[in-house]
Protein backbone atom coordinates (compact mmCIF):
# COMPACT_ATOMS: atom_id res chain seq x y z
CA UNK A 1 0.00 0.00 0.00
CA UNK A 2 1.38 3.46 -0.95
CA UNK A 3 2.12 5.98 1.82
CA UNK A 4 1.03 9.55 1.21
CA UNK A 5 4.11 11.94 1.44
CA UNK A 6 4.53 14.14 4.23
CA UNK A 7 5.11 17.51 2.59
CA UNK A 8 7.82 19.65 3.99
CA UNK A 9 9.08 23.34 3.55
CA UNK A 10 12.57 24.43 2.74
CA UNK A 11 13.21 26.73 5.93
CA UNK A 12 16.92 28.10 6.78
CA UNK A 13 18.79 27.48 9.94
CA UNK A 14 21.65 29.64 11.15
CA UNK A 15 24.56 27.80 11.20
CA UNK A 16 25.66 28.35 14.37
CA UNK A 17 22.88 28.26 16.64
CA UNK A 18 20.66 26.52 14.41
CA UNK A 19 17.70 29.23 15.34
CA UNK A 20 15.39 28.72 12.20
CA UNK A 21 13.82 31.80 10.38
CA UNK A 22 11.43 31.39 7.41
CA UNK A 23 13.61 33.11 4.82
CA UNK A 24 17.67 33.56 4.92
CA UNK A 25 18.23 36.82 7.02
CA UNK A 26 21.10 39.02 6.91
CA UNK A 27 22.15 38.03 10.05
CA UNK A 28 21.07 35.72 13.07
CA UNK A 29 19.51 38.04 15.52
CA UNK A 30 20.37 35.51 18.41
CA UNK A 31 24.49 35.16 17.51
CA UNK A 32 24.87 37.48 14.66
CA UNK A 33 26.48 34.66 12.51
CA UNK A 34 25.97 35.40 8.82
CA UNK A 35 25.63 31.87 7.25
CA UNK A 36 22.47 30.11 7.01
CA UNK A 37 21.52 26.47 5.57
CA UNK A 38 17.96 25.45 3.91
CA UNK A 39 16.90 22.27 5.97
CA UNK A 40 13.33 20.51 5.26
CA UNK A 41 10.64 20.85 8.46
CA UNK A 42 7.41 18.88 8.24
CA UNK A 43 4.73 21.46 6.86
CA UNK A 44 2.21 20.89 9.19
CA UNK A 45 0.91 23.05 12.05
CA UNK A 46 -1.59 24.73 12.97
CA UNK A 47 -3.87 28.19 12.05
CA UNK A 48 -3.40 31.03 14.07
CA UNK A 49 -5.55 33.12 11.83
CA UNK A 50 -6.52 34.19 8.52
CA UNK A 51 -7.73 36.99 6.26
CA UNK A 52 -9.32 37.79 2.81
CA UNK A 53 -7.60 39.98 0.54
CA UNK A 54 -10.34 42.16 -1.52
CA UNK A 55 -8.10 45.23 -2.33
CA UNK A 56 -4.82 44.11 -3.28
CA UNK A 57 -1.80 45.39 -3.56
CA UNK A 58 -0.31 46.17 -7.36
CA UNK A 59 1.71 43.47 -7.54
CA UNK A 60 -0.95 41.32 -6.52
CA UNK A 61 -4.28 42.96 -8.38
CA UNK A 62 -4.57 40.06 -10.91
CA UNK A 63 -5.08 37.47 -8.43
CA UNK A 64 -8.36 38.61 -7.18
CA UNK A 65 -9.44 37.92 -3.80
CA UNK A 66 -7.65 35.81 -2.13
CA UNK A 67 -6.63 34.41 1.59
CA UNK A 68 -3.45 34.93 3.30
CA UNK A 69 -2.96 32.74 6.75
CA UNK A 70 -0.27 32.81 9.56
CA UNK A 71 0.61 28.82 10.79
CA UNK A 72 2.63 27.77 13.94
CA UNK A 73 4.20 24.88 12.27
CA UNK A 74 4.90 21.49 14.45
CA UNK A 75 8.48 22.29 14.58
CA UNK A 76 8.13 25.68 16.25
CA UNK A 77 8.08 28.32 13.15
CA UNK A 78 5.94 30.62 12.67
CA UNK A 79 5.15 31.35 8.79
CA UNK A 80 3.01 33.40 6.71
CA UNK A 81 1.61 32.09 3.54
CA UNK A 82 -1.59 31.73 0.92
CA UNK A 83 -4.51 29.72 2.83
CA UNK A 84 -7.25 27.81 1.13
CA UNK A 85 -10.04 28.98 3.21
CA UNK A 86 -13.43 26.88 3.16
CA UNK A 87 -16.68 28.24 5.58
CA UNK A 88 -15.81 25.54 8.33
CA UNK A 89 -12.39 26.91 9.31
CA UNK A 90 -11.81 27.91 12.20
CA UNK A 91 -8.63 29.00 14.55
CA UNK A 92 -6.60 26.13 16.14
CA UNK A 93 -7.59 23.54 12.97
CA UNK A 94 -4.62 21.39 11.91
CA UNK A 95 -3.16 22.76 8.51
CA UNK A 96 -0.85 20.65 5.96
CA UNK A 97 0.77 22.39 3.13
CA UNK A 98 0.23 22.08 -0.17
CA UNK A 99 1.01 22.75 -3.77
CA UNK A 100 -0.70 25.73 -5.06
CA UNK A 101 1.26 25.99 -8.95
CA UNK A 102 -1.47 28.67 -10.08
CA UNK A 103 0.45 31.04 -7.36
CA UNK A 104 3.13 33.54 -8.80
CA UNK A 105 4.74 34.37 -5.69
CA UNK A 106 7.07 32.49 -3.76
CA UNK A 107 5.34 31.78 -0.64
CA UNK A 108 3.79 28.59 0.77
CA UNK A 109 0.20 27.65 0.42
CA UNK A 110 -1.67 25.70 3.56
CA UNK A 111 -5.04 24.30 3.96
CA UNK A 112 -7.06 22.51 6.78
CA UNK A 113 -6.29 18.84 7.10
CA UNK A 114 -9.63 17.33 7.99
CA UNK A 115 -11.02 18.61 4.31
CA UNK A 116 -9.01 15.68 2.94
CA UNK B 1 22.94 80.26 18.98
CA UNK B 2 24.64 77.36 19.34
CA UNK B 3 28.38 76.43 17.84
CA UNK B 4 29.49 73.18 17.06
CA UNK B 5 32.76 73.00 19.43
CA UNK B 6 31.69 76.04 21.75
CA UNK B 7 29.16 74.83 24.37
CA UNK B 8 27.04 77.63 25.85
CA UNK B 9 26.01 77.13 29.49
CA UNK B 10 23.15 74.92 28.64
CA UNK B 11 24.85 72.68 26.32
CA UNK B 12 27.68 72.33 29.11
CA UNK B 13 24.44 70.93 31.27
CA UNK B 14 23.45 68.40 29.17
CA UNK B 15 26.62 67.28 28.76
CA UNK B 16 27.45 66.65 32.34
CA UNK B 17 23.76 65.53 32.57
CA UNK B 18 24.35 62.50 30.05
CA UNK B 19 27.55 61.50 31.69
CA UNK B 20 26.94 61.35 35.09
CA UNK B 21 23.56 59.91 34.96
CA UNK B 22 24.40 56.84 32.93
CA UNK B 23 27.56 55.56 34.51
CA UNK B 24 29.23 52.21 32.75
CA UNK B 25 28.34 50.36 36.14
CA UNK B 26 24.56 51.09 35.73
CA UNK B 27 24.60 50.00 32.15
CA UNK B 28 26.67 46.89 32.55
CA UNK B 29 24.39 46.35 35.90
CA UNK B 30 21.25 46.27 33.35
CA UNK B 31 22.88 44.65 30.04
CA UNK B 32 23.44 41.41 32.85
CA UNK B 33 19.76 41.66 34.45
CA UNK B 34 19.24 41.38 30.38
CA UNK B 35 16.48 44.42 30.54
CA UNK B 36 16.30 47.41 28.92
CA UNK B 37 19.06 49.89 29.00
CA UNK B 38 19.36 52.27 31.79
CA UNK B 39 19.01 54.81 29.09
CA UNK B 40 15.53 53.41 28.42
CA UNK B 41 14.15 53.59 31.89
CA UNK B 42 15.56 55.95 33.83
CA UNK B 43 16.05 58.76 30.69
CA UNK B 44 13.57 61.57 31.58
CA UNK B 45 12.59 65.01 29.84
CA UNK B 46 15.93 67.15 31.67
CA UNK B 47 15.16 70.50 30.90
CA UNK B 48 10.93 71.01 30.65
CA UNK B 49 9.93 71.29 27.00
CA UNK B 50 6.28 73.10 26.36
CA UNK B 51 4.47 73.04 22.82
CA UNK B 52 4.39 76.86 22.74
CA UNK B 53 2.53 76.84 19.41
CA UNK B 54 0.51 74.95 16.55
CA UNK B 55 -1.21 74.74 13.29
CA UNK B 56 -2.66 72.17 10.96
CA UNK B 57 -4.61 71.92 7.84
CA UNK B 58 -7.82 70.15 7.79
CA UNK B 59 -7.00 66.36 7.17
CA UNK B 60 -8.93 65.77 3.90
CA UNK B 61 -8.73 65.81 0.01
CA UNK B 62 -6.69 68.85 -1.50
CA UNK B 63 -6.37 68.24 -4.75
CA UNK B 64 -3.99 70.71 -6.75
CA UNK B 65 -2.87 71.39 -3.92
CA UNK B 66 1.27 70.85 -3.01
CA UNK B 67 2.95 68.92 -0.15
CA UNK B 68 5.09 71.54 0.65
CA UNK B 69 2.67 73.70 0.30
CA UNK B 70 0.45 71.88 2.99
CA UNK B 71 3.38 71.81 5.23
CA UNK B 72 4.44 75.68 4.81
CA UNK B 73 0.58 76.42 6.25
CA UNK B 74 0.68 74.34 8.91
CA UNK B 75 4.37 75.63 10.24
CA UNK B 76 3.33 79.20 9.27
CA UNK B 77 1.00 78.62 11.48
CA UNK B 78 2.54 77.36 14.41
CA UNK B 79 4.94 79.47 14.52
CA UNK B 80 2.67 82.74 14.79
CA UNK B 81 0.97 80.87 16.88
CA UNK B 82 3.96 80.29 19.31
CA UNK B 83 4.88 83.71 19.58
CA UNK B 84 8.65 83.03 19.12
CA UNK B 85 10.82 84.99 17.33
CA UNK B 86 11.51 82.78 13.81
CA UNK B 87 15.61 83.40 15.20
CA UNK B 88 15.23 81.59 17.97
CA UNK B 89 14.01 77.87 16.01
CA UNK B 90 16.97 76.11 16.11
CA UNK B 91 16.22 72.86 13.66
CA UNK B 92 13.33 71.54 11.90
CA UNK B 93 11.94 67.87 11.94
CA UNK B 94 9.70 66.89 9.75
CA UNK B 95 7.73 63.03 9.28
CA UNK B 96 6.67 62.30 6.08
CA UNK B 97 6.67 58.50 5.01
CA UNK B 98 5.67 58.21 0.98
CA UNK B 99 6.56 61.69 -0.34
CA UNK B 100 8.87 59.56 -2.68
CA UNK B 101 6.49 56.99 -4.38
CA UNK B 102 3.39 59.13 -4.27
CA UNK B 103 5.21 62.66 -4.75
CA UNK B 104 8.80 62.63 -6.14
CA UNK B 105 9.54 64.47 -3.30
CA UNK B 106 12.10 64.49 -0.82
CA UNK B 107 14.49 66.76 1.43
CA UNK B 108 10.93 67.88 2.46
CA UNK B 109 12.09 69.15 5.69
CA UNK B 110 14.76 71.69 4.10
CA UNK B 111 12.44 72.60 1.45
CA UNK B 112 9.29 73.87 3.71
CA UNK B 113 12.10 75.12 6.09
CA UNK B 114 13.74 77.42 2.77
CA UNK B 115 9.92 78.57 2.30
CA UNK B 116 9.67 79.70 5.82
CA UNK B 117 13.05 81.78 5.89
CA UNK B 118 14.51 79.35 7.98
CA UNK B 119 17.95 79.16 6.71
CA UNK B 120 21.07 77.46 8.28
CA UNK B 121 19.70 75.51 10.20
CA UNK B 122 19.91 71.41 10.93
CA UNK B 123 16.23 70.43 8.67
CA UNK B 124 15.64 66.64 8.97
CA UNK B 125 13.01 64.60 7.33
CA UNK B 126 12.34 61.47 9.69
CA UNK B 127 10.56 58.18 8.78
CA UNK B 128 8.85 55.90 11.21
CA UNK B 129 5.66 54.41 8.74
CA UNK B 130 2.87 55.52 9.97
CA UNK B 131 4.78 56.76 13.23
CA UNK B 132 6.80 59.11 11.29
CA UNK B 133 4.77 62.65 12.86
CA UNK B 134 5.35 61.02 16.35
CA UNK B 135 9.30 60.13 15.41
CA UNK B 136 9.46 63.71 14.73
CA UNK B 137 8.21 65.21 17.56
CA UNK B 138 10.12 62.98 19.82
CA UNK B 139 13.32 64.50 18.24
CA UNK B 140 12.36 67.70 18.78
CA UNK B 141 11.60 67.07 22.37
CA UNK B 142 15.30 65.61 23.29
CA UNK B 143 16.95 68.48 21.13
CA UNK B 144 15.36 71.03 23.59
CA UNK B 145 15.66 68.42 26.74
CA UNK B 146 19.26 68.31 26.01
CA UNK B 147 19.90 72.09 25.38
CA UNK B 148 20.85 71.84 22.16
CA UNK B 149 18.02 74.13 21.18
CA UNK B 150 15.72 76.03 22.55
CA UNK B 151 12.97 75.80 20.25
CA UNK B 152 11.99 73.25 17.47
CA UNK B 153 9.37 73.32 15.10
CA UNK B 154 7.85 70.22 13.64
CA UNK B 155 6.17 69.19 11.08
CA UNK B 156 4.42 66.27 9.54
CA UNK B 157 2.73 66.37 6.50
CA UNK B 158 1.87 63.74 3.40
CA UNK B 159 -0.46 63.97 0.15
CA UNK B 160 -2.18 60.38 -0.76
CA UNK B 161 -5.74 61.52 -1.96
CA UNK B 162 -4.07 61.96 -5.68
CA UNK B 163 -3.08 58.22 -6.06
CA UNK B 164 -5.41 55.10 -6.59
CA UNK B 165 -6.48 52.59 -3.97
CA UNK B 166 -3.54 49.96 -5.61
CA UNK B 167 -0.75 53.11 -6.17
CA UNK B 168 -1.62 54.14 -2.01
CA UNK B 169 -1.59 49.99 -1.02
CA UNK B 170 1.37 49.48 -2.87
CA UNK B 171 3.60 52.60 -1.35
CA UNK B 172 1.91 51.77 2.78
CA UNK B 173 3.38 48.10 1.85
CA UNK B 174 6.74 49.35 1.62
CA UNK B 175 6.55 49.43 5.77
CA UNK B 176 6.16 45.70 5.80
CA UNK B 177 8.53 42.89 6.19
CA UNK B 178 8.63 42.48 2.00
CA UNK B 179 11.07 39.56 2.36
CA UNK B 180 8.81 37.20 4.71
CA UNK B 181 5.39 38.66 4.41
CA UNK B 182 4.85 40.62 1.57
CA UNK B 183 5.50 37.55 -0.69
CA UNK B 184 1.97 36.31 0.60
CA UNK B 185 0.35 38.98 -0.46
CA UNK B 186 -0.64 40.48 2.96
CA UNK B 187 -1.33 44.07 3.20
CA UNK B 188 -1.85 46.44 6.43
CA UNK B 189 -5.93 45.70 6.48
CA UNK B 190 -5.35 42.50 6.23
CA UNK B 191 -2.52 42.70 9.29
CA UNK B 192 -5.53 43.51 11.26
CA UNK B 193 -7.88 41.23 9.74
CA UNK B 194 -5.51 38.75 10.96
CA UNK B 195 -5.49 40.08 14.42
CA UNK B 196 -9.13 40.66 14.94
CA UNK B 197 -9.95 37.55 14.57
CA UNK B 198 -7.58 36.37 16.95
CA UNK B 199 -8.97 38.93 19.32
CA UNK B 200 -12.58 37.64 18.69
CA UNK B 201 -11.40 33.93 18.94
CA UNK B 202 -9.68 35.06 23.12
CA UNK B 203 -11.89 37.78 23.76
CA UNK B 204 -15.17 36.77 22.76
CA UNK B 205 -15.22 40.44 20.93
CA UNK B 206 -18.03 40.93 18.31
CA UNK B 207 -18.73 42.32 14.98
CA UNK B 208 -21.01 44.72 16.52
CA UNK B 209 -18.80 45.96 19.60
CA UNK B 210 -16.12 46.87 17.47
CA UNK B 211 -18.78 49.05 14.65
CA UNK B 212 -19.03 50.20 17.51
CA UNK B 213 -15.35 52.72 17.89
CA UNK B 214 -16.88 53.35 14.33
CA UNK B 215 -19.82 55.12 15.28
CA UNK B 216 -18.21 56.63 18.44
CA UNK B 217 -15.32 58.05 16.41
CA UNK B 218 -17.22 59.33 13.13
CA UNK B 219 -19.63 60.96 15.30
CA UNK B 220 -16.64 63.17 16.72
CA UNK B 221 -15.24 63.47 13.64
CA UNK B 222 -18.84 65.39 12.34
CA UNK B 223 -17.62 68.42 14.72
CA UNK B 224 -13.81 68.42 14.32
CA UNK B 225 -13.35 71.02 11.50
CA UNK B 226 -10.04 69.74 11.12
CA UNK B 227 -11.64 66.18 10.21
CA UNK B 228 -11.94 64.44 7.04
CA UNK B 229 -15.30 62.34 7.14
CA UNK B 230 -17.63 62.68 10.20
CA UNK B 231 -20.31 60.87 9.77
CA UNK B 232 -23.93 59.65 12.02
CA UNK B 233 -23.38 56.22 11.30
CA UNK B 234 -25.36 53.03 12.65
CA UNK B 235 -23.81 50.12 13.36
CA UNK B 236 -25.75 48.40 10.84
CA UNK B 237 -24.43 50.50 8.21
CA UNK B 238 -20.69 49.79 9.24
CA UNK B 239 -21.05 46.05 9.26
CA UNK B 240 -22.64 46.33 6.04
CA UNK B 241 -19.77 48.02 4.20
CA UNK B 242 -17.94 46.68 1.41
CA UNK B 243 -15.53 43.85 2.67
CA UNK B 244 -11.80 44.81 2.46
CA UNK B 245 -9.56 41.64 4.28
CA UNK B 246 -12.01 39.77 5.65
CA UNK B 247 -13.30 40.65 8.60
CA UNK B 248 -12.06 44.22 8.19
CA UNK B 249 -14.59 46.18 6.08
CA UNK B 250 -14.94 49.62 4.32
CA UNK B 251 -15.76 51.33 7.53
CA UNK B 252 -13.55 50.27 9.60
CA UNK B 253 -10.75 51.61 7.90
CA UNK B 254 -9.31 55.14 8.07
CA UNK B 255 -9.19 56.80 4.58
CA UNK B 256 -5.95 57.98 2.52
CA UNK B 257 -6.13 61.82 3.25
CA UNK B 258 -3.70 64.66 2.43
CA UNK B 259 -2.88 67.06 5.51
CA UNK B 260 -0.14 68.51 7.51
CA UNK B 261 0.01 69.37 11.43
CA UNK B 262 2.80 71.40 13.17
CA UNK B 263 3.86 72.29 16.59
CA UNK B 264 6.95 74.71 17.80
CA UNK B 265 8.52 73.13 20.56
CA UNK B 266 10.65 75.30 23.31
CA UNK B 267 12.67 75.77 26.77
CA UNK B 268 10.29 77.47 29.63
CA UNK B 269 12.15 80.78 29.04
CA UNK B 270 10.94 81.21 25.71
CA UNK B 271 7.24 81.04 26.49
CA UNK B 272 7.32 84.63 28.10
CA UNK B 273 5.80 86.30 25.17
CA UNK B 274 3.58 83.13 24.05
CA UNK B 275 -0.24 84.57 23.58
CA UNK B 276 -1.57 81.32 25.37
CA UNK B 277 -2.42 80.02 29.24
CA UNK B 278 -2.53 77.70 29.98
CA UNK B 279 1.36 76.09 29.20
CA UNK B 280 1.49 72.64 27.73
CA UNK B 281 4.53 70.82 29.10
CA UNK B 282 6.06 67.41 27.78
CA UNK B 283 5.65 65.09 30.38
CA UNK B 284 6.43 62.12 28.60
CA UNK B 285 7.98 61.98 24.61
CA UNK B 286 9.13 57.71 24.05
CA UNK B 287 10.30 56.06 21.19
CA UNK B 288 10.14 52.40 20.65
CA UNK B 289 10.58 49.48 18.30
CA UNK B 290 8.87 45.99 17.79
CA UNK B 291 9.03 43.65 15.30
CA UNK B 292 8.92 43.91 11.74
CA UNK B 293 7.28 40.91 10.50
CA UNK B 294 4.30 38.63 11.64
CA UNK B 295 6.40 35.50 12.33
CA UNK B 296 8.40 37.42 14.80
CA UNK B 297 5.02 38.73 16.44
CA UNK B 298 4.89 36.95 19.83
CA UNK B 299 1.03 37.66 19.84
CA UNK B 300 -1.04 38.95 16.68
CA UNK B 301 -3.31 41.47 19.09
CA UNK B 302 -0.69 43.29 20.94
CA UNK B 303 2.00 45.24 19.62
CA UNK B 304 5.30 45.04 22.19
CA UNK B 305 6.38 48.27 21.20
CA UNK B 306 3.13 50.06 22.59
CA UNK B 307 3.37 48.17 25.54
CA UNK B 308 6.80 49.39 26.27
CA UNK B 309 5.81 52.48 25.16
CA UNK B 310 3.42 53.18 27.36
CA UNK B 311 5.45 51.33 30.20
CA UNK B 312 8.18 53.81 29.74
CA UNK B 313 6.03 56.69 29.04
CA UNK B 314 3.96 56.32 32.08
CA UNK B 315 7.34 56.05 34.27
CA UNK B 316 8.96 58.98 32.31
CA UNK B 317 5.56 60.88 33.62
CA UNK B 318 5.15 59.79 37.11
CA UNK B 319 1.84 59.01 35.72
CA UNK B 320 -0.43 55.96 35.95
CA UNK B 321 -2.87 55.00 33.05
CA UNK B 322 -6.00 56.18 35.68
CA UNK B 323 -4.48 59.75 35.10
CA UNK B 324 -4.99 59.86 31.41
CA UNK B 325 -7.85 62.14 30.68
CA UNK B 326 -8.08 61.88 26.73
CA UNK B 327 -5.81 59.76 24.30
CA UNK B 328 -5.33 60.28 20.49
CA UNK B 329 -4.13 56.82 19.63
CA UNK B 330 -3.33 55.24 16.35
CA UNK B 331 -6.85 53.65 15.32
CA UNK B 332 -5.59 53.13 11.60
CA UNK B 333 -8.32 50.33 11.59
CA UNK B 334 -11.37 49.52 14.12
CA UNK B 335 -9.99 46.68 15.75
CA UNK B 336 -6.79 48.54 16.00
CA UNK B 337 -8.41 50.89 18.85
CA UNK B 338 -9.37 48.56 20.66
CA UNK B 339 -6.05 46.83 20.70
CA UNK B 340 -4.30 49.77 21.38
CA UNK B 341 -6.41 50.82 24.52
CA UNK B 342 -5.79 47.46 26.09
CA UNK B 343 -1.75 47.60 24.79
CA UNK B 344 -1.58 51.39 26.24
CA UNK B 345 -3.36 49.88 29.89
CA UNK B 346 -6.17 52.38 29.73
CA UNK B 347 -8.45 49.05 29.42
CA UNK B 348 -8.29 45.89 30.79
CA UNK B 349 -6.87 43.52 28.58
CA UNK B 350 -9.49 41.45 26.36
CA UNK B 351 -12.04 44.10 27.43
CA UNK B 352 -11.71 46.90 24.92
CA UNK B 353 -14.97 45.91 22.41
CA UNK B 354 -16.93 45.82 25.34
CA UNK B 355 -15.33 49.13 26.69
CA UNK B 356 -16.51 50.88 23.35
CA UNK B 357 -19.77 48.86 23.31
CA UNK B 358 -20.94 50.62 26.55
CA UNK B 359 -19.11 53.91 26.11
CA UNK B 360 -16.57 53.78 28.32
CA UNK B 361 -14.28 55.50 25.91
CA UNK B 362 -16.27 57.69 24.91
CA UNK B 363 -16.79 61.76 26.11
CA UNK B 364 -18.71 60.59 29.28
CA UNK B 365 -16.54 57.67 29.71
CA UNK B 366 -13.69 56.29 31.48
CA UNK B 367 -10.88 57.70 29.64
CA UNK B 368 -12.27 59.49 26.56
CA UNK B 369 -10.39 58.20 23.18
CA UNK B 370 -10.02 59.94 20.21
CA UNK B 371 -12.29 62.70 20.54
CA UNK B 372 -10.92 63.98 17.09
CA UNK B 373 -12.21 61.11 15.74
CA UNK B 374 -9.24 59.43 15.58
CA UNK B 375 -7.76 58.18 12.55
CA UNK B 376 -10.81 56.57 10.77
CA UNK B 377 -12.56 60.25 11.24
CA UNK B 378 -10.10 62.61 10.95
CA UNK B 379 -8.45 61.13 8.21
CA UNK B 380 -4.60 59.86 8.39
CA UNK B 381 -2.13 61.75 6.21
CA UNK B 382 0.20 59.25 7.32
CA UNK B 383 3.40 61.41 7.85
CA UNK B 384 1.28 64.05 9.55
CA UNK B 385 -0.97 61.87 11.57
CA UNK B 386 1.72 61.83 14.81
CA UNK B 387 2.15 65.59 14.83
CA UNK B 388 -1.91 66.32 14.03
CA UNK B 389 -2.42 63.72 17.53
CA UNK B 390 -0.06 66.25 19.18
CA UNK B 391 -2.19 69.14 17.69
CA UNK B 392 -5.08 67.86 18.83
CA UNK B 393 -4.01 67.56 22.73
CA UNK B 394 -2.89 70.90 22.86
CA UNK B 395 -6.19 72.24 21.69
CA UNK B 396 -7.82 70.05 24.74
CA UNK B 397 -6.08 71.21 27.29
CA UNK B 398 -5.91 75.15 25.53
CA UNK B 399 -9.87 74.34 26.44
CA UNK B 400 -10.49 75.03 22.91
CA UNK B 401 -11.08 72.13 21.02
CA UNK B 402 -14.57 71.41 18.85
CA UNK B 403 -15.12 67.92 21.44
CA UNK B 404 -14.07 69.27 24.31
CA UNK B 405 -13.59 66.78 27.17
CA UNK B 406 -14.42 68.69 30.09
CA UNK B 407 -11.69 70.08 32.43
CA UNK B 408 -8.83 67.99 30.34
CA UNK B 409 -5.54 68.17 32.47
CA UNK B 410 -3.63 65.40 30.86
CA UNK B 411 -3.64 64.13 27.44
CA UNK B 412 -1.93 61.25 25.98
CA UNK B 413 -0.65 60.45 21.89
CA UNK B 414 -0.20 57.13 20.17
CA UNK B 415 1.41 56.76 16.99
CA UNK B 416 1.89 53.14 15.71
CA UNK B 417 3.82 52.23 12.55
CA UNK B 418 4.27 49.29 10.05
CA UNK B 419 3.19 45.96 11.83
CA UNK B 420 4.21 48.11 15.16
CA UNK B 421 7.66 48.03 14.39
CA UNK B 422 8.20 51.92 15.55
CA UNK B 423 5.98 53.47 18.17
CA UNK B 424 5.82 56.79 20.11
CA UNK B 425 3.59 57.86 23.21
CA UNK B 426 3.80 61.73 24.32
CA UNK B 427 2.03 62.77 27.40
CA UNK B 428 1.13 66.45 27.30
CA UNK B 429 -0.18 68.02 30.59
CA UNK B 430 -1.53 71.34 31.79
CA UNK B 431 0.19 73.19 33.91
CA UNK B 432 -1.04 74.24 36.80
Amino acid sequence: METQAVPTLTVFRCAACHTTSQRPRLVCAQCLHRHFEPVERVATGVLVSWTTISKPPLRFKAEGVYHVGVFDLDHGLRVTGRFLSTPTDRLGDRVVMVTNPSLQTSTPTFKVQHHD
Amino acid sequence: MFVFGQPGPLQTAARIFFSTRFTEKQLRQDFEKNTAPAIDRRASINRSVYVAGMGSTAFGKHAGTSIESLAVDAAAQAIVDAGIDRARIGAVYLGNFISGPLNGREVLAGLVAGQLGLQGIPCTKVEGACASGGIAMRHACLMVAAGIHDAVLVVGVETMTHASTPEVTSALNCALDNDNDGPSGLTFPGLFGLAWRVHAQEHGTTRKEIASVVTKNKAFGLNNPLAQMGAHLTLEQVCASTMIADPLQLLDCCPPSDGAAAVVVCAQDLLSDRPHDPRIRVMASVQTSGFASLSQLPHLCSFDATVLAAQQAYTQSGLQAANIDLVELHDCFSIAEIIDSEDLGLVPRGEGGRWAAQGRTGMQGDVVINPSGGLLAKGHPVGATGVGQIVEVVLQLRGAHANQVPGAAIGMTHNLGGAGVACTVHILGRDA
